[in-house]
């Protein structure tokens, strides 16, 4: 009889011994190499995500991603007959670590409390010089970064969005930067 | 070896077999999900609804836009298609639109009007702000009837909504249809 063909009560003790050995061992062996091939998987998950939320409240200043962040004006800047409104949100940033802060890409939006999000969207300049002509030469986040400010610099971000203007008293103000994710800043308006 | 092992052994041989031969592809497994529907329903993808409200045939259209008037004719027919779209979750954009001949030929928008400011896939859709806007398409008339107007938000986005649309029976085509960038959302 071929040793393949043994039952367990057939084999030697150390037969069973080498057998349960192999079996445990798989146990131990799948788990790591899943956790092994998946764990970039995971930790690009991890790192692409917002999770955590700190709230920032009105006037506050908050360290986040290489900067010293605060909101300074919200500013809905005209209404369209679509239904839209073509809304400002204003920055000051001190910069605090600079390779912390260059790291692209800076993602900002409006959200309202279902979680819909809008992103950035370029404004007509007349409108931004009409109602904030101050915010006329002021940045964006993805253009300030790319200017690799040194620490201790101090920023005007200026980012323009377009939504419904009945949103505009609910929106809250969100800033997403890859030092720092998963966490994430909510700025509330008002 | 026993019978009984030869048998078992080639019965797990049959069946990885069988599993390797109908494993289907990855673009099989990945493929844009499907969401059907006809001209005038407002159709729900993942991130994008978007609502047929008119279509039209013509053998050339006159073009004017940017100060620049211009024909356009075409060895098929011009399928113009007017429809709303809207964002659902966050800002989001409409790259691709083609259409489905009834034999499974697929023919994208034209690109001819890349630059036409009504054009759907050069808008961005935002929640709750419903756009208006065309799709350009170059279709031999053979392949009209029984085709399918596809929108989605890129040419190959794995696991996202492609809307399917049956316009239905089209109207007969005209000779020419004049297209105005002012009055066509320009």
């Amino acid at each position: 009889m071929a040793a393949d063909d043994m039952t367990l009560s057939e084999m030697t003790p150390q037969g069973r011994r080498r057998r349960f050995y192999a079996a445990a061992g798989l146990v131990v062996a799948l788990p790591l190499a899943l956790a092994v091939h998946s764990w970039e998987t995971a930790r690009d998950w991890w790192q692409d995500r917002d999770l955590f939320e700190q709230s920032v409240g009105t006037g506050e200043s908050v360290t986040y991603g290489g900067a010293e962040w605060r909101l300074v004006a919200f500013t809905k800047l005209a209404t369209r007959a679509d239904g839209s409104a073509l809304v400002l949100a204003e920055f000051d940033a001190v910069v605090t670590n600079q390779a912390a802060f260059e790291q692209l890409p800076c993602n900002m939006a409006l959200t309202d409390s279902a979680g819909r999000r809008w992103l950035p969207a370029s404004l007509p300049s007349s409108d931004i010089r009409e109602k904030r002509p101050i915010a006329a030469v002021k940045s964006t986040c993805g253009s300030a970064k790319l200017d690799k400010p040194k620490a201790g610099t101090e920023l005007q971000i200026a980012e323009g969005f377009r939504l419904p203007w009945i949103e505009f008293e609910r929106a809250r103000v969100t800033l997403s930067l890859p030092s720092q994710r998963p966490h994430y800043l909510v700025f509330n308006p008002r | 070896m026993s019978l009984r092992t030869i048998v078992a052994l080639t019965a797990a041989a049959a069946v990885l077999y069988g599993l390797q031969q109908t494993r289907p592809g990855y673009a099989d497994i990945t493929r844009p999900l499907a969401v059907t529907g006809v001209a005038g329903e407002r159709l729900s993808g993942r991130e994008f609804t978007v609502q047929v409200t008119n279509a039209r045939l013509a053998k050339r259209l006159q073009v004017t836009a940017y100060g620049q008037s211009r024909i356009l004719t075409t060895s098929g027919v011009w399928l113009i298609v007017n429809l709303k779209a809207e964002a659902r979750n966050k800002t989001v954009a409409i790259t691709a639109a083609s259409w489905r001949g009834p034999t499974g030929i697929q023919f994208d928008a034209s690109q001819r009007l890349s630059t036409f400011p009504s054009l759907i896939s050069g808008q961005r859709l935002e929640p709750g702000i419903e756009k208006s806007g065309q799709v350009f398409l170059e279709i031999p008339p053979d392949q009209l009837d029984g085709g399918v107007l596809l929108i989605a938000r890129g040419p190959f986005i794995p696991l996202d909504s492609e809307i399917t649309v049956d316009l239905g029976s089209l109207p007969a085509s005209v000779e020419e249809i004049s297209l105005d960038a002012r009055r066509n959302g320009g």
